[in-house]
């Protein structure tokens, strides 16, 4: 539907679309020969700016009888820098509901898009989820623009790229897509944006909506697309050929292709010496495997293989786990589960309360339940070991908290031969594994020398002289 | 699309497929023939292999993008082919039970004081079932990415045992003859014969410069730790290694050393179960790929269903009875056929590389005749007949 000559019958259109609510507002008055409507939603627009910039200007014109053409108003009377002409009615409708100002003459079938949105946004505070010791604490926030600039503001260069889009039908929401031109693959680019081109949803409230589509094996319990709070995270992707896409109204961008290795890659690494930053990333992979598989091999062991556990420990386990009510899976199940219970409990918990929760929880729920013999100490100090070592690669929580319950339940049911098994099976399946062309286990399936060079041990950055090979990119060199 | 492997990942399944078999339950079987001899006896039958390995591989980079099958049916017709192919099926098959009631001692032997039956063989179904719908590619990554575990646990299951051998139970050498040594040779020749594996892999490897070498290189040394680990089985156990029938396990129970050292006794069990399924996995997956081509089965979950059903039919029949199993392999109607229908197939694909090198040659040459015609016709010629074989020669190359 394209907007008509009358301004009344526009202004009336405009209203019965918003349902006549009260919050939208229109004014109208003359300025010059013209009668001029101004649309807007009270709350969304800056309304000092709107009278001092926009109104009073136009009023003055109007009084002093001075007959300038619309052309003229615009270039001299409002001198805004950017103004938008629209015909298009929902668009028209659309860019009021997003907080921009719509100015109609009367005997044109046109509007003027004024931005004079002026939404209040958060600071860009350090995320919660990546703080860092040393390095830029600047996160994103929830306003898109600001995002962007941001990025820009690190990539002074031409050769930062971005593509605007707009999805989901009730909510408008604005996605920008942005690669640096001369080193991401454009295939990949194209993909994406095709990806997201297709989307037909109602609303997108958070970028992990998009991350939903984006994913190339819909049904997946690993994760497939990268996220970060970080502009510097962000801009280190794609220096390194990934394309990051920001959505409005999300603080998280997400970025692709991902390897599983990325997550074990913290921000810190790079701010500090390489011979720690390695040996912290030992430590990740490390805490990784002992989370995902402590339980099960403990269970396993107590049930089947106790020839395997050293003889002065197998009597500790003996002797504590005498005359108690539960097996031993059982029991490494309750621990588990209470323990997801009590990270779940004190995350939704007001600040104060958590960390009290979490004492509670750990230290006097903990040593009751050992001292009442409803749980053996050597349960609790496994769950609470993996459980620490959970959060080393908090990226990686979710899927590992699913896996180490998976492996206790096999070592319980089948001992090591389950473990084995299941650890095959997982292998197998992530080396299948193929995002946006990025094999997922890459640097190590398949190997790739190159990108050794920063993944279990990490080389001084100036010894990294080419960009990532497991994730496509047109120009490998990164210096001379 | 088939998605090729690179020769690292060729490399690696090869010597995954080689090494499970000889560490286990054949040293003892080639004690029996050729008492502590068997080193020599395991030697020759690598060396056989490795020959037979290099001019499959030869072939194979002479024709990258065709597979056994295609390579077969081109040169011989189609029938030939499709019982070639399902030759190879079905031993690849027979050496994947083979693992199969391998692993099931070694677990009752390390592991479990006795696993049951039904237990076992439901998670590894669904394993094998599993693995036959995935592809080489994933399959040689997974392989690299266990990379450091296969050498670690190779070396260790050499290297420790043989600080504690007692390498005069070697000599003399031949002292019952060398007549064991072949009959070692002939009658265990089933534990051989990896090439078919490599032949699987025709027309799925991305071949470079220097692939041979490098794939040969990694044969050798898996090679060498073989029959490094005969040598100390040997050694540990002298003329009494008949009696040590799962070697692998035994060979680091019976070195002292291990008592001291259990926790790596421990890792390097779970590590060879890791090597182990692996191998299953791969027999399993190399069956399905050429059964599916010779039979032109559209559907991978209909070859996953016959591999699976026809494992459980093959595991309930012998009951995981690995003597049973064993007994089969090595009775004289098997060894007779399975040798000779290999000997068979090794005639029909040498046959068939010749015939596809000369008419690729005569194509060549028609083309550069035509090219000749229409230069003499322009009137610039004046290329010589040795100019002219020389071009041949480097367009084959």
């Amino acid at each position: 539907m394209k907007l008509v000559n009358s301004l009344q019958v526009n202004i009336s259109n405009i209203k019965s679309a918003f349902s006549f609510s009260p919050d939208v507002i229109s004014k109208v008055f003359d300025c010059g020969r013209y009668r001029v409507a101004i649309i807007y939603i009270k709350g969304l627009v800056n309304v000092q700016q709107l009278a001092d910039y926009v109104i009073k200007p136009m009023q003055i014109v109007g009084r002093s009888g001075y007959k300038c053409t619309v052309d003229s108003i615009l270039d001299n009377v409002i001198s805004f820098p950017e103004t938008k002409k629209d015909d298009d009615f929902d668009s028209v409708i659309s860019q009021i509901a997003k907080g921009k100002v719509v100015l109609i003459f009367d005997g044109q079938s046109l509007s003027y898009i004024l931005e004079l949105d002026s939404p209040k946004e958060r600071s860009l505070s350090e995320p919660p989820t990546s703080a860092v010791l040393k390095g830029p604490r600047e996160g994103f926030n929830e306003n898109i623009k600001t995002n962007i600039a941001i990025i820009r503001k690190i990539f002074a260069t031409d050769k930062l790229e971005t593509q605007m889009l707009t999805i989901g039908e009730m909510t408008t929401t604005d996605v920008c897509v942005m690669y640096l031109k001369n080193i991401a693959d454009k295939t990949i680019v194209k993909q994406i944006v095709n990806k997201l081109k297709s989307i037909k949803i109602d609303g997108v409230i958070d970028s992990y909506y998009l991350a939903e589509f984006l994913k190339p094996h819909k049904v997946s319990m690993f994760k497939q697309i990268g996220n970060t709070e970080k502009p510097d995270i962000a801009c280190a992707k794609m220096l390194e050929g990934r394309v990051v896409v920001l959505v409005d109204g999300s603080p998280l961008a997400l970025t692709l292709p991902f390897v599983l290795l990325e997550d074990f890659q913290s921000a810190d690494d790079y701010y500090k010496d390489s011979s720690h930053a390695s040996f912290v990333r030992v430590l990740r992979i490390a805490s990784c495997f002992i989370t995902a598989l402590l339980p099960g091999l403990y269970i396993a062991m107590q049930m089947f293989h106790y020839k395997a556990v050293p003889l002065s420990f197998l009597v500790t386990i003996i002797n504590s786990t005498q005359g108690l009510p539960l097996t031993p899976v059982t029991e490494i199940l309750f621990v588990l589960v209470l323990f997801e219970i009590l990270y779940e409990a004190s995350l939704r918990m007001p600040e104060y309360l958590g960390i009290a929760l979490s004492v509670v929880g750990a230290l006097i729920l903990g040593d009751t339940a050992v001292k009442a013999g409803l749980i053996s100490s050597p349960a609790v100090m496994i769950v609470a070991l993996s459980g620490i070592t959970l959060y080393t690669i908090p990226d990686q929580a979710n899927q590992l908290s699913l896996l180490r319950v998976m492996f206790t339940i096999v070592g319980a049911a089948l001992g090591f031969y389950g473990i084995i098994v299941l650890g095959l099976f997982f292998v197998v399946y992530l080396c299948d594994y193929d995002n946006y062309r990025s094999p997922y286990l890459a640097p190590f399936a398949p190997i790739i020398k190159e990108d050794l060079k920063d993944s279990v041990l990490k080389v001084p950055l100036t010894q990294m002289r080419h960009r990532p090979k497991s994730v496509y990119n047109k120009n490998r060199r990164r210096m001379d | 699309m088939v998605r090729k492997i690179n020769d690292f990942q060729c490399a690696l399944l090869l010597c995954v497929a080689t090494i499970g078999l000889n560490f286990l339950v054949f040293p003892a079987l080639f004690a029996k023939y050729a008492y502590s001899d068997i080193y020599i006896s395991v030697a020759i039958g690598l060396v056989i292999d490795f020959v037979l390995c290099s001019i499959v591989l030869r072939v194979m980079k002479n024709n990258p993008n065709v597979t056994f099958f295609q390579f077969v049916s081109r040169a011989m017709g189609k029938v030939v082919a499709v019982v070639l192919t399902m030759f190879m099926c079905i031993h690849l098959f027979i050496k994947g039970v083979l693992v199969v009631k391998e692993i099931h001692n070694y677990f009752n032997e390390t592991l479990f004081n006795d696993i049951q039956w039904i237990i076992y063989v439901i998670p590894l179904l669904v394993f094998v079932g599993f693995i036959v719908l995935k592809n080489f590619r994933a399959y040689g990554r997974a392989m690299q990415f266990f990379v450091w575990l296969i050498v670690v646990a190779m070396v260790v299951s050499v290297v420790i045992p043989a600080t504690q051998a007692d390498f005069t139970n070697l000599l003399p050498l031949l002292e019952n003859g060398s007549l064991g040594i072949w009959k070692g040779v002939f009658f265990c020749s089933f534990t051989f014969g990896d090439y078919l594996v490599l032949l699987t892999l025709m027309g799925r490897v991305e071949f470079r410069e220097n692939s041979i070498s490098k794939i040969s290189k990694w044969l050798i040394i898996t090679d060498v730790l073989i029959v490094g680990f005969c040598v100390v089985f040997s050694a540990i156990f002298g003329d009494t290694g008949l009696n040590h029938s799962l070697a692998l396990s035994e060979v680091l129970l019976y070195t002292s050393i291990n008592t001291l050292t259990g926790s790596i006794n421990w890792i390097n069990i779970l590590f060879w179960l890791v090597i182990l399924f692996l191998q299953v996995g791969l027999f399993f997956l190399s069956s399905a790929k050429l059964m599916r081509e010779a039979l032109n089965i559209k559907s991978k979950v209909v070859v996953m269903a016959i591999v699976v059903g026809l494992l459980l039919l093959t595991v309930s029949l012998l009951y995981l009875n690995l003597i049973r199993a064993i007994n089969i392999v090595i009775s004289l109607p098997f060894i007779i056929t399975d040798l000779s229908i290999q000997l068979l197939l090794l005639v029909v694909y040498i046959w068939s590389s010749i015939k596809t090198g000369k008419s690729r040659k005569m194509s060549l040459v028609s083309v550069f005749n035509r090219s000749i015609v229409k230069y003499q016709l322009t009137g610039i010629t004046g290329v010589t007949a040795d100019q002219k074989y020389t071009s041949v020669k480097a367009g084959e190359r």
